[in-house]
């Protein structure tokens, strides 16, 4: 434990947002995982604080890091949301770098309100590092209207299973197609490439499934470039749900464990089914 | 003249690898060509850059880096000899692409010694003759002779003086690092964030490495940290560097320093030794940016 970042409970006080982990590489493991912009909108809310990044309008990447992840959390407004250079926030993170059996580097984020920077304050044996983050006016982000009641199929994967079939996919064509058959019992990733076609089928029956809920047959054609976003929060997860409204949204849900705190915490990806007229 | 060397330990053959290799690093910064000058004595090798004749530390331009490095050739090489031509010339120079030398002592691993001598083939080379381990206990080892074109220079062109080790007469404040791992990984995150990097010591050993851009302030603070003064004319003192020129300089070491020292001299240039085990040691100079 590190001792020089001494607990004051009312240390926080003058903070917006106050917060301590004993572990960055918690938030930069999160934080990474969404990383495929350069800004991210850091909200900080009562449940934890939300890293949001978009692209074009078109997919978003949300990471969740829920207030029991922190050992500190203090929020003093509903919602306190700011953009930032996600990137620079990452390299702060990792300026010790993960040197291997020491004690984990400790992190107290320190927010005072419009117009200040964002603090990090990150402590590794005895040497203090203090990172001033430039904020700026939060965009709005796309309303994906995911539905929670309008999803037509959800699909509980282990993750290695999609890791397997997502590294079979033929990378020449940009699209992927997801069917998801009531008839069939599948889930059926495709891809259409200048040689020919791939087809990876996972039945229901599968060991990597954990649960198959389909009402309906779909179809839908995703941009590759979508699910490639998501590979990081993939690769650091232990299962995955994907998610179809009736629109063809998808919405996919990545379980991270944390292992040091025996907790979880949860990474998002959302996109819009390619219009393609066939 | 007479030179020969010979290296039998193993450990020794790692640490003139590791060596080499710093050199090899070093001199692909520069910004001549890739060669080296190797300065023979009875005792020594230094290893300098060609454009590195003076020892004043004119730069003209900023972000210019130079280098100089001695190795205690009696404690590196288990058998070593150097007689120059005659007193007045008691070392020789030579130039040459330490890639190349690099390239033969990482050839194989199973080598069980190695002999370095100065032939004359056709041109002038250092030739290093490797026996090799055999393939089993029974077979006989091979030896294989690589021969490493080298050009002569000649003390008219190049002055003995100009090859002195740097001075630091007018160090005003030195002060030790922090270790090497540390200092690598740090220095590389700030290289992703920004292009220039301050480096600011006091006389009570506290260090502190900045960078500073329109995004981000990124400040280490390193405390009680061995300290000399010199000069008792100011609290602290501090340096403007490349963060590339610094991260060239980190990533070239190869070997595995007992310290590195950070010199302040004035605000012109940045003068950093690296030491191990007094068997080596390793001056790097960076130019400073002025504001």
């Amino acid at each position: 434990m590190n001792t020089t970042l001494i607990t004051r409970s009312n240390e926080g006080e003058k903070y917006l947002l106050y917060a301590k982990l004993d572990n960055a590489k918690i938030l930069y493991n999160l934080a990474k995982s969404v990383n495929f912009k350069e800004h991210a909108v850091f909200c900080a809310l009562d449940s934890g604080l939300k890293i949001s990044c978009e692209d074009a309008k078109s997919t978003q990447g949300i990471a969740f890091v829920h207030t029991d992840l922190f050992q500190e959390y203090s929020v003093k407004e509903d919602c306190v949301c700011i953009k930032i250079n996600l990137s620079v926030l990452i390299e702060c993170l990792n300026i010790f770098g993960s040197i291997v059996n020491s004690i984990p580097t400790a992190l107290k984020i320190c927010y005072e309100g419009y117009g200040h920077p964002l603090s990090l304050l990150l402590e590794d044996n005895g040497i203090i590092t203090e990172c001033n983050i430039k904020t700026m006016e939060a965009d709005s982000l796309v309303n994906f209207e995911f539905d929670f009641d309008r999803i037509i199929n959800k699909i509980i994967i282990k993750s290695e299973g999609l890791k397997e079939a997502l590294s079979e996919i033929d990378v020449s064509n940009d699209i992927i197609e997801i069917v998801i058959s009531i008839e069939k019992q599948f889930l059926r990733l495709s891809s259409f490439g200048l040689i020919g076609d791939t087809h990876i089928d996972i039945p229901a029956s599968s060991d990597y499934i954990e649960s198959f809920d389909c009402k309906k047959t779909q179809v839908n054609r995703y941009k590759v470039s979508f699910f490639r976003n998501s590979l990081k929060a993939l690769v650091s997860s232990s299962k995955v749900a994907l998610r179809i409204t009736d629109s063809g949204v998808m919405g996919i849900q990545f379980l991270i464990p944390i292992p040091e705190l025996s907790k979880m915490a949860f990474v998002e990806f959302y996109f819009c089914p390619d219009e393609e007229i066939e | 003249m007479k030179f020969g060397a010979k290296l039998i330990n193993t450990e020794n053959i790692e640490q003139f690898t590791e060596i080499v290799s710093t050199v090899n690093k070093l001199c692909s910064k520069g910004s001549g060509g890739k060669t080296c000058i190797i300065k023979l004595n009875h005792d020594s090798m230094c290893f300098v850059l060609p454009e590195f004749a003076s020892n004043h530390m004119l730069f003209y331009n900023s972000g210019q880096v130079s280098f100089w490095m001695r190795i205690d050739a009696l404690l590196l090489f288990d058998f070593y000899i150097f007689e120059g031509k005659s007193i007045e010339k008691s070392s020789v120079m030579i130039e040459i692409l330490p890639e190349n030398l690099l390239h033969v002592l990482k050839s194989t691993p199973n080598v069980k010694n190695l002999k370095l001598k100065l032939a004359n083939k056709q041109t002038v080379c250092l030739s290093i003759e490797i026996e090799y381990c055999g393939i089993s206990l029974k077979s006989k080892s091979r030896t294989i002779t690589h021969d490493i074109p080298v050009k002569i220079i000649s003390s008219s062109f190049l002055a003995m003086k100009d090859f002195q080790e740097p001075n630091l007469k007018d160090t005003a404040l030195s002060i030790q690092m922090p270790g090497l791992k540390t200092l690598k990984h740090m220095i590389e995150r700030m290289k992703a964030m920004g292009d220039h990097i301050t480096i600011e010591a006091t006389k009570n050993g506290d260090l502190t490495i900045r960078i500073q851009t329109e995004c981000v302030s990124v400040s280490s603070y390193f405390k009680n940290l061995p300290v000399q003064v010199k000069k008792n004319e100011l609290c602290s003192y501090s340096m403007r560097l490349s963060i590339r020129r610094m991260n060239d300089f980190i990533n070239s070491i190869q070997v595995k320093p007992d310290k590195i020292i950070c010199n302040f001299i004035n605000n012109k240039y940045a003068h950093f030794l690296v030491i191990q085990n007094g068997n080596l040691v390793l001056h790097y100079l960076i130019s400073s940016i002025l504001d």
